[in-house]
């Protein structure tokens, strides 16, 4: 075992394209952990989806052991966060592995939205934050500035933040000595009853479920029946050990150290982050603070394009759902779309996340509907009752009360974009909380925002009204009463479940005719006018129509376009089988998501 | 080859009943040139008393002089790249020619002797108003040639024009006004005396173009030159694309033939059916039958319900599209596309 004193557990929090991962590397890299050849093959080798996004979807750690200036050999184990806002309660399960974490800015940049939501999170969990301002080897860098920026948003001394370029490889050995001198060693008593936290897992398929955790008390050793205490689910343990960063066993695992544990355990649901892993014989009492259920937040409706591709759906899902216990799904049957998945996540990256492992992993055509939160609905003399699908909604006559979620957005933005953005949350019924100068060129604003309105393209909305300059974060703060309507949407006079959605009485009948528009636009021409209209109730507030195609016929075709005419006819042919049939009309997909894009001020 | 060998099975095969010369400008090519194509060609094959013989032209390159001696190498269809009569609109096709050489160039030929003359029109061109197209009508009824052929312009992603126009340059005509256009058009040509008989040909009668008819019946057919089209039966070929590469591989005798395509039974029944329901008259059940040994009704029961129902064929001795079948061909087409 090492010795606690000598081990040093933290994470690298950053606002996205800070420099995060490129001080990891460079960290790696300077202490041999990995070299310059294989960073490119192992580090980087995570799913193609995160590469290509640029964010982490799963919590990975790596122990790097690392001699310090006073002799000492130091194990330093770095554990890497999800770096998007759905997934913030993985990030917080992770931080709460370690005892410090390095704060990166970008010295150009400053503090953003990010930087500020994901030290709050340190802080809150008695991490010692240690600011390091990242790429000063820019011209534009104005270290000065983000301290003094970080010292006005966070509330913590940045006078002796680390300067450095992860890009040059400057100042990397003093975020080393940093680690060593400023974040705690873990505490900890190696004779006590195993108290370990779970911060991630992830299935294998040849080796089972894989399980991070960090130990804080006693310790953790092949052939020892483990418990998790949320689950009650009893194991042996096979293996425990760390990742160099390949997984090399080790013969146990001890006070403060972080690796992994395999336990012939199939399913990660079994294995939730945050949970403890306590010795079946001699269990603790208490499990470690802050374990909570990941909660799905938003909802939508996963259909096959096919509906002969059911089966398959169902089995990918069930896959999927093996290494993400996270999002949730149930069968679900509608009018218009037919059999399909009612499919919660924790937001819309997260659909997005699926959604695409889904299509490309397993080859599926699918049709999401536009996500919606979960309502908390209270029919008259009735118990309150969750509400995922607006076509579930009861008839308005028998509602008495409806709730939805709100959440506590954080913006930061330079000044001159403070009106722009003030009027986007007003527009969506947003409560004005408060507002606060970080340095002369940035602001920090905060609102409260129904989350449904959060998810009406809002981000894409503040890049645009920001030039990209601003930056958001948020955090759910619970339920509260809204004058809420259905909105029901027919095409060719028939009402598509699919396609109604709740939204606030004032707004209803602005949104439902921009819909309305929308879909004009987006459905192609028939052979026959499509009405499209948007109803509450049984009263019609607005009413387009897609007129019949008039024409659509080749040109000339000769002796040397026949092949080449045939290839266009079969190119039309497969493009309607992307779409939907509806009734008559088809729809293609994308109508059924247009509900989303609300702001004309793009 | 089994291509080559088959070329030979059709050395002597029947008469040649058209000779079509087209593609570029073939009328550029200088007549003793022309003269010895077309010598070569009945060296090998022979012509059928009635044979067509056409040749393509653009009206900037063609002078009286040059109109007599192709009408006295035997040429008796004259086709003429028209477009249009209007100037700002052949510039906006990027054509050198302009309206009035256009008309020049078709009383020159009538001059030289041509008693079959087509002239090609595109309407959907940017910037054109269904007003700009009755005038070219007019003009057309005015010249009163044997045969017109109006296509409404395709434009093609990746060429200037698309360009153009997404630069804000030119305003592309709607589906609606070129809907209108054609409207225009089978309503003003058939007043004119003009006969409609495929999807864009109009002609006076008996000047119906027998080479075409033979594409849209699916028949037989020889290319020659550098990216040309055959069709013998079910198999489609092209001859090398580049011009030098086709030259050069005939001097050396090596493949001229660049692509071929052996068609599935079901590719050369939906290519005869498309190809076929061009044709105003559309497709004679019997002669179907005859040449599939199968009922074209029976092969295609439910799309031809669904397309009668929808208003767009009928189906009596022929399958034929109705007139709103005309406008929106395609949704009939690719009812017969397998999937
Ligand atoms: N000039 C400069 N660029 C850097 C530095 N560190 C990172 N970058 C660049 O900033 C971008 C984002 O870095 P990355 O590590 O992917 O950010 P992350 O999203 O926080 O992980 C990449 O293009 C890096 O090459 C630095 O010190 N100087």
């Amino acid at each position: 075992m090492t010795d606690p004193q000598n081990i040093r557990n933290f994470s690298i929090i950053a606002h996205i394209d800070h420099g995060k991962s490129t001080l990891a590397d460079r960290l790696l890299e300077i202490t041999h952990t990995i070299s310059k050849r294989e960073m490119k093959e192992q580090v980087l080798d995570r799913m193609d989806l995160e590469r290509e996004r640029g964010i982490t979807i799963k919590a990975q750690a790596v122990r790097i052991l690392y001699k310090a200036k006073d002799g000492n050999e130091y194990a330093l184990n770095l554990i890497d966060t999800p770096g998007h806002v759905d997934f913030t309660y993985e990030v917080s399960r992770s931080l709460a592995a370690c005892e410090g974490a390095l704060l990166v800015v970008d010295a150009s940049q400053g503090v953003e939205a990010q930087t500020i939501a994901n030290a709050c999170l340190a802080l809150e969990n008695d991490l010692e934050v240690v600011p390091v301002i990242n790429k000063i080897d820019l011209p534009n860098a104005e270290p000065e500035r983000v301290k003094h920026e970080m010292e006005e948003s966070l509330g913590i001394d940045a006078s002796n933040a680390l300067l450095v370029s992860a890009k040059t490889g400057k100042g990397v050995d003093e975020v080393l000595e940093g680690i060593i001198c400023k974040i705690p060693s873990p505490e900890g008593n190696s004779e006590a009853p195993l108290k370990a936290l779970i911060f991630d897992s992830i299935y294998d398929s040849y080796r089972g479920v894989i399980i991070f955790v960090r130990v804080f008390d006693g310790k953790i050793a092949p052939g020892m029946k483990i418990k998790m205490m949320a689950t009650g689910r009893v194991a042996e343990v096979e293996d425990v050990g760390v990742f160099r960063p390949n997984m090399v066993s080790v013969s146990e695992l001890s006070v403060g150290e972080v690796g992994y544990v395999i336990a012939g355990i199939k399913d990660v649901k079994e294995t939730k982050a945050g949970d403890t892993i306590t010795e079946d014989k001699r269990s603790v009492l208490k499990p470690l603070a802050g374990y909570k259920e990941a909660k799905p937040v938003v909802f939508c409706g996963l259909y096959p394009i096919d509906g002969g591709e059911y089966g398959a759906l169902r089995d990918a899902l069930d896959k999927l759902k093996l290494n993400d216990p996270s999002f949730v799904y149930e069968p679900e049957t509608s009018k218009a779309l037919g059999f399909g998945f009612r499919c919660g996540f924790l937001g819309l990256l997260h659909i997005e996340i699926i959604k695409e492992r889904l299509e490309r992993e397993y080859g599926l055509n699918l049709l999401a509907t536009a996500p919606n939160v979960a309502y908390k609905v209270t029919n008259v003399g009735k118990e309150p009752q969750f509400i995922s699908n607006p076509a579930d909604f009861p008839p308005l006559g028998e509602i008495e009360s409806i709730e939805e979620p709100y959440v506590s957005v954080l913006v930061i933005l330079p000044p001159e974009f403070v009106g722009g953005i003030m009027e986007l949350c007003q527009s969506r019924r947003g409560e004005f909380k408060d507002m606060q100068y970080l340095s002369a060129s940035r602001i920090q604003l905060h609102y409260h925002l129904p989350l449904s309105e959060m998810m009406l393209d809002f981000y894409d909305s503040l890049k645009s009204r920001t030039k990209g300059y601003g930056s958001m974060d948020y955090d759910h703060i619970g339920y509260k009463e809204s004058n809420l309507v259905k909105l029901d949407i027919l095409l060719a006079g028939e009402s598509v479940d699919a396609l109604s959605f709740i939204v606030h009485k004032d707004h209803a009948s602005f949104r439902g005719k921009e819909f309305v528009e929308r879909l004009r636009e987006i459905i192609p021409r028939q052979m026959f006018d499509v009405p499209i209209q948007a109803a509450i109730g049984s009263r019609i507030i607005s009413r387009e129509t897609v007129k019949a195609k008039r024409k659509d016929v080749l040109a000339k075709c000769y002796g040397g376009d026949v092949t080449r005419k045939r290839k266009l006819l079969e190119k039309q042919k497969a493009g309607k089988k992307r779409m939907k049939n509806i009734g008559k009309v088809e729809v293609p997909k994308e109508a059924f998501l247009t509900v989303l894009k609300v702001d004309k001020n793009k | 080859m089994e291509i080559a060998s088959s070329i030979e099975k059709y050395r002597d095969f029947g008469k040649v009943v058209s000779i079509y010369i087209g593609g570029g400008t073939p009328s550029a090519l200088p007549t003793s040139l022309m003269d010895k194509v077309i010598s070569t060609c009945f060296s090998v094959f022979s012509p059928s008393s009635e044979i067509e013989m056409t040749i393509e032209a653009n009206p900037e390159n063609l002078t009286f002089k040059k109109l007599k001696k192709l009408k006295a190498l035997g040429f008796n269809r004259l086709s003429i790249g028209a477009q249009s009569f209007n100037d700002e609109l052949l510039k906006v096709l990027g054509r050198g020619h302009s309206a009035d050489e256009t008309l020049k160039c078709y009383l020159f030929a009538r001059e030289a002797g041509f008693q079959n003359i087509n002239l090609d029109l595109i309407f959907g061109i940017p910037n054109q108003t269904v007003g700009c197209w009755i005038e070219t009508l007019e003009i057309i009824a005015k010249l009163n040639p044997d045969h017109v052929s109006a296509y409404s312009l395709e434009v093609h992603e990746d060429t200037l024009l698309h360009k153009q126009i997404c630069d804000g340059l030119f305003s592309a005509t709607k589906e609606d006004a070129q809907a209108d256009m054609y409207f225009e058009c089978l309503k003003y040509l058939s007043k004119e005396g003009f006969c409609h008989y495929e999807i864009s040909n109009f002609a006076k009668e008996g000047k119906e173009c027998k080479h075409n008819l033979l594409y849209w019946k699916n028949g037989n057919y020889l290319g020659f030159g550098a990216g040309a089209h055959s069709h013998i039966e079910n198999l489609r070929f092209e001859n090398v694309n580049n011009p030098n590469d086709y030259i050069e591989a005939l001097r050396c005798g090596k493949k001229f033939l660049e692509i071929c395509e052996k068609l599935s039974s079901d590719k050369v029944l939906s290519e005869t059916i498309f190809l076929g329901l061009r044709l105003v008259d559309g497709i004679n059940l019997d002669e179907f039958k005859r040449k599939f040994d199968r009922s074209l009704i029976d092969i295609y029961e439910r799309q031809i319900e669904d397309l009668k129902e929808k208003g767009l064929v009928v189906c009596q001795e022929n399958l034929k599209l109705t007139e709103k079948g005309l406008f929106l061909a395609n949704e009939v087409f690719i009812q017969f596309i397998p999937d």
